[in-house]
C-alpha cells in the first residue's frame, strides 16, 4: 500500500495535520483529567484556567482513598470479575465445544439463539431477573452481579467457537481412535491450544464486570456492596459542582487505571477480539 | 496413500465411538449454558411479556389485568416523550458514530507514521467504563470547562450545555461517538480487507479518490456498516446513562425533561416505583422494536459468522 509514495509534500502536510487534530480532539480530555486531578481548591477556581498547575498536587491521590470508600468499591469490583471469569470460563469453553466439534441435530438452532442472545437489550430481561434474585434473597448480595456472566456468555461462546472451528477436526479423530473420551479430548488436547481465546475471553469478561453500570444501579442497594461504577456515581452525585472536582477527577483516573493498565499490556487482543465479533464485550 | 485415509478416518471406525452416549456427552457439554439460556436469557423475555399483562406487586404476586396496562402507557406523555428522546438521541447519533467512526477508520488505514499510537489514542475511550467518559464529559463541559475555553479562544461565548434543554441531548451524542473507537475497529478491519488491486485498476482507469471511497470502498465494507448501525440501534433505544449523569444539578432526565430516555422511564418505573407491570409494558414494546432488528441480523448472520480477519 504505498500510494502516498508520489504524493507531494503538501499532501503529507494536510494528512499529518489532520491526524495529529483529531487525535488532540480524543486525546485532550486525558490531559485535562490529570491536570484536573492535580490541582488544589485554588489552582481550581484561578481564572483564567491553569493547565499545568504548579505546584502539583499528587496528595489528591492519598485524599480519595481518605474521603471515599474506595478500597471497598474495588474490592467488591474484583471479587466480582473473579468469579465472573472463572464461572464464565468454564461455562463458555465447554458451550463453545459442543457448538463447534461435536455434530448433532439441532446445533445451529441452540448457536442462532446463542447468538441472538448478544442483541437483546438488558432491559427486555432485567425486570424478570430481578424479580428471580428477589424469590431467592439474593438482592443485597453480590451473586446477581455473579451469576449471570458467571453462567457463559454469548459473546465468549462466540469467540470459542470461531477459534475452536479453526484446529483440525482431524485431531479430534485421531484421538477418539486412540479411545480418549470427548472430556478427555476438551481437557487434555484442546483446551491447551486454547490459551490465546481464553487470554480474550479473560480481559473482555475483566472490563465488563469492571465497567458495568446499569446492573450495580439495579441490584446494589447497599453501599456496602458498591462496585467501582457504582462508588464513582455516589461521589458524582454528592459533588457540588467546582469545588471538588479535583478528588472527583481523582477518583475517576483511579477508577479506569486498571482498564488502561490491562489495555497496554493487552491491546492485540483487545482489537482481535473486537475485530472477531464487531462488539465490545 | 488412500487404504491409510480410508483406515484411519473410515466411515465406520469414525461413527462407532461416538454413538455411545453421544447424546449424553453433548448434553452435559451444553448444560450449564443451557440452563443459563432458559432461565437468564429467553424465559425472562417471555415472562417480560406476561408481566405486561399483569398488575405485580413485589410482596404479594400479580395478577392479570389484560391490556390495562398498555392502555395506561399509550395515554402517558412521559412514554411518548420518551419515545421522542431516544428517537432524536439515535438520529443524531447513529450517522455522527458512522461517520467519525468511519473517517478514523480511513485515516488509520492511509500510509502514515506512528499508526498504533494514534490507534491507541482513538480507540481507548471506548474501553473505559460509560460512566468515567460521562463523569469527565460533564467536567469538560461545565460553563467554565474545557470545550467553553476553546469556544471563548476563538472570541464566541460559550452556551450551557448541561443546562440547556436543546443541547443535551446533541452533548450526550458528543460524548458516546467518543467512544467511536469499537466501530472504528470494525470498519479498519474492512478496509483493510479491501483488495488494494482494486485501488490500483480504478487510479489506472483514472478515478479520482472521492469517486474511489463510494464506488469501490463504500460498497465493500457495506457488510460492516449495516452490522454496526444495527448494534449502534440497538444501543441508542437502551441510551439512559447520560440523562443521570449529564444533566446540571443532577436532576435525571433533566434539563427539564429534555434527556428523559425512552429507558430511564422504563428504569423509574420498574426499580424507584417499582410499577412492574407498566415497567414490562415499556419492556415489551421494546421487545417488539428489537425482534424485528435482531430478525434482520439472523437473515446476514452467514455473512457475519464467516467473518474473518
Amino acid at each position: 500500500m504505498n500510494r502516498t509514495q508520489h504524493k507531494g509534500f503538501g499532501y503529507l502536510f494536510i494528512t499529518y495535520a489532520v491526524v495529529i487534530l483529531v487525535s488532540l480532539l480524543f486525546f485532550s480530555p486525558f490531559v485535562y483529567l490529570l491536570s484536573t486531578a492535580l490541582k488544589d481548591e485554588v489552582q481550581l477556581l484561578m481564572q483564567p484556567r491553569v493547565f499545568f498547575p504548579l505546584p502539583m498536587h499528587f496528595e489528591n491521590f492519598v485524599k480519595v482513598f481518605q474521603q471515599y470508600d474506595i478500597v471497598r468499591y474495588f474490592s467488591n469490583t474484583i471479587t466480582v470479575a473473579i468469579f465472573s471469569i472463572l464461572g464464565n470460563l468454564i461455562v463458555s469453553t465447554l458451550a463453545g465445544y459442543a457448538l463447534s466439534r461435536i455434530e448433532y441435530r439441532g446445533r445451529e438452532v441452540i448457536f442462532i439463539l446463542t447468538l441472538s442472545c448478544m442483541f437483546i437489550p438488558l432491559f427486555l430481561i432485567i425486570i424478570p431477573r430481578f424479580l428471580i434474585f428477589k424469590k431467592l434473597g439474593m438482592i443485597g448480595t453480590l451473586l446477581p452481579l455473579i451469576i449471570p456472566s458467571a453462567f457463559g456468555s454469548p459473546f465468549s461462546i462466540f469467540l470459542m467457537r470461531q477459534f475452536l472451528r479453526g484446529i483440525p477436526m482431524d485431531l479430534s479423530e485421531a484421538a477418539r481412535i486412540d479411545g480418549c473420551s470427548e472430556f478427555g479430548i476438551y481437557g487434555r488436547i484442546i483446551m491447551p491450544l486454547c490459551k490465546p481465546v481464553i487470554a480474550t475471553i479473560i480481559i473482555f469478561t475483566a472490563q465488563w464486570r469492571w465497567n458495568d453500570f446499569i446492573e450495580p444501579l439495579i441490584y446494589l442497594q447497599n453501599e456496602k456492596l458498591y462496585t467501582i461504577t457504582m462508588g464513582l456515581y455516589t461521589v458524582l452525585g454528592l459533588s457540588a459542582e467546582d469545588i471538588t472536582t479535583n478528588l472527583v477527577m481523582t477518583f475517576v483516573i483511579l477508577s479506569i487505571l486498571p482498564i488502561i493498565i490491562i489495555f497496554v499490556f493487552a491491546q492485540k487482543l483487545f482489537i482481535e477480539g473486537v475485530a472477531h465479533t464487531g462488539l465490545k464485550g | 496413500m488412500e487404504w491409510e485415509r480410508n483406515i484411519l478416518y473410515g466411515i465406520g471406525i469414525r461413527r462407532s465411538p461416538l454413538k455411545k452416549g453421544k447424546i449424553w456427552t453433548v448434553f452435559l457439554f451444553l448444560l450449564p449454558w443451557l440452563v443459563s439460556l432458559v432461565v437468564l436469557w429467553y424465559g425472562p423475555i417471555i415472562y417480560t411479556v406476561v408481566l405486561s399483562f399483569m398488575k405485580y406487586r413485589l410482596i404479594g404476586g400479580g395478577r392479570f389485568i389484560g391490556f390495562k396496562n398498555y392502555i395506561n402507557i399509550f395515554q402517558d406523555r412521559f412514554f411518548w416523550l420518551g419515545l421522542r428522546n431516544t428517537f432524536s438521541f439515535i438520529v443524531l447519533y447513529i450517522p455522527a458514530n458512522f461517520i467519525i467512526g468511519l473517517f478514523t477508520a480511513y485515516m488509520l488505514n492511509l500510509n502514515i507514521r506512528l499508526k498504533g499510537l494514534w490507534r491507541s489514542i482513538i480507540y481507548v475511550p471506548a474501553v473505559l467504563p460509560v460512566i468515567a467518559i460521562l463523569a469527565l464529559g460533564k467536567f469538560i463541559f461545565y460553563p467554565y470547562g474545557l470545550v467553553n475555553t476553546f469556544i471563548e479562544m476563538i472570541g464566541l461565548k460559550g452556551p450551557l450545555w448541561l443546562a440547556n434543554p436543546n443541547l443535551i441531548i446533541p452533548t450526550s451524542v458528543i460524548l458516546m461517538v467518543w467512544q467511536c473507537g469499537t466501530a472504528m475497529i470494525v470498519y479498519l478491519g474492512a478496509l483493510q480487507a479491501v483488495p488494494s488491486q482494486y485501488y490500483e485498476a480504478a487510479d489506472i482507469d483514472g478515478l479520482g479518490k472521492s469517486q474511489q471511497f463510494f464506488q469501490i470502498t463504500l460498497p465493500l465494507i457495506s457488510p460492516a456498516v449495516f452490522f454496526r448501525m444495527i448494534i449502534d440501534l440497538i444501543f441508542g433505544l437502551m441510551i439512559f446513562i447520560p440523562s443521570l449523569i449529564l444533566p446540571a444539578g443532577n436532576v435525571p432526565g433533566g434539563p427539564g425533561n429534555a434527556s428523559l430516555f425512552y429507558a430511564l422511564y422504563l428504569y423509574e418505573k420498574a426499580f424507584q416505583r417499582f410499577n412492574i407491570g407498566e415497567a414490562s409494558t415499556l419492556a415489551t414494546i421494546l421487545i417488539i422494536i428489537s425482534f424485528v432488528i435482531t430478525w434482520a441480523v439472523i437473515k446476514m448472520s452467514k455473512r457475519y459468522v464467516y467473518y474473518e480477519v
